[in-house]
């Protein structure tokens, strides 16, 4: 008894994500008034992109009834071993971001051969992958920057349209119309929800389910991909301290936009308004001057109230 | 007094128990290790390297028993590093030089981290949610609390030298923390394998609806599962305080998987509730050599992860790829 249109169970979520974000800048706005500010509120949004990114993939992957959890170690990977192709130079960009593309797709694709064929857990699979990527990621670089990022890496990482609007939003909100428009008109997208709802009944209607997760694994690592590439272009150079835990809050985004960990209902409108509401409840901490010890038992917590929200209704 | 014990079973029995033992293809694994590593790496046979794999194996073994408890009861918990990391950094901040400290404390942070592992219970018993997730929501905040404790290794804040000797003393040649880890493992495999409690536990990790079933208060003996699998940390970090001579709010955070590496290599199988606690211990003994190995051979220390994970990923494949032949032979 799925309620769709305006008052669907998704849409609620999100309604009430928008509502606690304007809550949430309203007192931001009290405390510190400088804080909401346009051009303030966009540079928050701008630090939030890579982390929109990553929660692309990451709804992809809980939508189909799996999880991906090698996120946060793709990110870092790429953004490291991006610079070191980059050096500063323009014309080693494309090249750059294809080789990492590649092994990141082939990485990607381990995922889900392990997880469809041989029938590995997802977290596990993915948290080993991932432990093993941070590990490669160390034995590359030797835990030391190389490289920098070339100028029109900067561009798309910091630059702004009319001097106003950053280039990196424009491309994720351009992503994010591509997905919403991939998942809800494309039959790719409609595959995805039929297997996540009913993985068995899915095959019986003849949808590879197998080669589809595998699909999505590799989608989920080229939107990581590409999320170090824009913290690379962001920061200048590579980094191995994003500044937050992207397999947790990835997750917590996804689960908050009101895609169900079981699998086959949300979408990423959702996920992008948890995305906003996060990185707007990370500056409010910030202007309260909480630490990140903190800060990371706060988002833990609402990721388990989340939980609790959310798994009540469906038993 | 008067009846016999049961007679000994007969070799060929024994043999074929041996066998089909969850824990024997580690041991084989071991073997094959152990005599690479002994061609390989001359730096690997002196005598006091097998010291060394020792100590080092307790952590690892704790944190692999902490983590067999739970997945043998059909649950996972991933807070372990969480737990872990609470108690190696809260050690230097509450004990004192004084014996009536030094006990109190232990006693304070092994209730702490036995609270920590009821409470994940609790939590996973009642949020209808994969264990999996929620363990490692739980990990998230407690490794934020750990980092509000001591935000990096606080060298100024001295654990006692008492402790540290309690931790890193020997008898004969070999450290006391490695006899009361084997200790440790025998009460384990006593309550798992000789227990009401325990035969209860692998009945729910086998069929958590079967056994609720045959009337097993299943929810209760998960809750205090993970009771168990907290305290086990909690031992695991006061060891490891005691060894590093400080707190390190980073340091546990790897256990969390180490832990199901150690457990899962040893042969025990994710819902099922067959497992092993000797098969635990050589888990936990192959994480070390292969570690030891590669430093003897001067591999960089940051391939160590990458072996780590490999390793995890392979153990887990391998249990997952025998549990479907066993199906498929079963149906």
């Amino acid at each position: 008894m799925r309620r769709r249109g305006i008052l669907s169970r998704a849409n609620v979520m999100t309604l009430w994500l928008w509502a606690a974000t304007a809550c949430i800048l309203l007192v931001c706005g009290i405390i510190s008034p400088g804080f909401v500010q346009p051009q303030n509120l966009l540079r928050l949004l701008r630090q939030a992109v890579p982390f929109g990114f990553i929660a692309i993939g990451q709804t992809l992957a809980v939508l189909t009834g799996n999880v991906d959890l090698s996120v946060q170690a793709v990110t870092v990977f790429s953004g490291m071993i991006g610079s070191t192709f980059i050096l500063g130079q323009d014309a080693n960009l494309l090249p750059a971001f294809l080789k990492v593309a590649a092994l990141m797709a082939a990485f990607g694709l381990l995922n889900g051969i392990g997880i469809t064929k041989l029938g590995i857990n997802p977290f596990v699979m993915t948290l080993g992958m991932g432990m093993m990527l941070d590990g490669l990621t160390m034995v590359f670089t030797g835990g030391a920057t190389k490289g920098t990022a070339s100028p029109l890496l900067k561009y798309i990482g910091t630059g702004r349209l009319f001097n106003f609007l950053p280039i990196s939003i424009i491309l994720w909100v351009a992503a994010a119309v591509v997905v919403a428009v991939v998942l809800h008109r494309t039959t790719f997208g409609r595959k995805i929800y039929a297997v996540g709802a009913n993985k068995r009944v899915a095959e019986m209607a003849g949808v590879r389910a197998d080669g589809l997760i595998i699909t999505v694994y590799v989608l989920s690592s080229l939107m990581a991909t590409i999320a170090g590439f824009v913290v690379c272009g962001y920061i200048g150079t590579g980094t191995l301290d994003l500044g937050d835990d992207y397999k947790m809050t990835s997750m917590a985004a996804v689960i908050m936009g009101g895609t169900l960990f079981r699998g086959g209902v949300g979408g990423y409108f959702g996920t992008a308004s948890a995305v906003v509401t996060l990185t707007v409840l990370t500056g409010l901490l910030t202007i309260l001057s909480i630490s990140e010890p903190v800060r990371r038992m706060i988002y833990g917590a609402i990721l388990l109230l989340v939980l609790f929200i959310t798994s009540r209704g469906n038993e | 007094m008067t009846a016999r014990g049961p007679s000994l079973p007969s070799a060929g029995v024994l043999r074929r128990r041996a066998l089909n033992h969850p824990g024997f293809p580690i041991y084989v694994i071991l073997l094959i290790t152990w005599c690479v590593a002994w061609t390989v790496a001359p730096s690997f046979r002196a005598p006091n390297n097998l010291q060394n794999l020792l100590i080092q194996t307790v952590a690892f073994a704790l944190a692999g028993l902490a983590q067999t408890f739970v997945i043998l009861a059909g649950d996972v918990d991933l807070s372990v590093g969480g737990i872990i990391s609470i108690v190696e950094c809260a050690l230097p901040l509450i004990m004192r030089n004084n014996t009536g400290s030094i006990l109190l404390s232990c006693a304070l942070l092994l209730a702490f981290g036995t609270v920590l592992g009821l409470l994940s219970g609790f939590l996973v018993t009642r949020i209808r949610v994969e264990p999996m997730v929620l363990t490692l929501a739980i990990n998230f905040s407690l490794l934020g609390f750990a980092l509000f404790l001591m935000p990096f290794p606080d060298y100024s804040k001295v654990i006692p030298k008492a402790f540290i000797q309690a931790v890193t003393g020997k008898v004969g040649p070999i450290q006391t923390a490695v006899f009361a880890t084997v200790a440790i493992a025998a009460v384990s495999w006593y309550v798992i394998y000789r227990t009401r409690f325990g035969l209860h536990l692998r009945a729910i990790g086998a069929d958590k609806e079967t056994a609720f079933r045959a009337g097993i208060k299943a929810d209760r003996i998960r809750i205090i599962t993970h009771g168990i699998t907290g305290f086990l940390a909690a031992v695991t970090g006061l060891f490891l305080a005691g060894r590093m001579g400080t707190g390190d709010p980073t340091a546990g955070a790897n256990f969390s998987l180490d832990s199901m590496t150690a457990a899962v290599a040893g042969g025990t199988l994710f819902s099922t509730g067959v497992g092993s606690v000797v098969g635990t211990i050589g888990g936990a003994f192959l994480i070390v050599i292969l570690g030891n190995v590669f430093n003897h051979l001067g591999v960089s220390t940051f391939f160590q992860y990458v072996l780590r994970g490999l390793l995890l990923v392979f153990a887990v494949a391998a249990g997952a790829v025998k549990k479907k032949y066993q199906e498929s032979r079963g149906s």
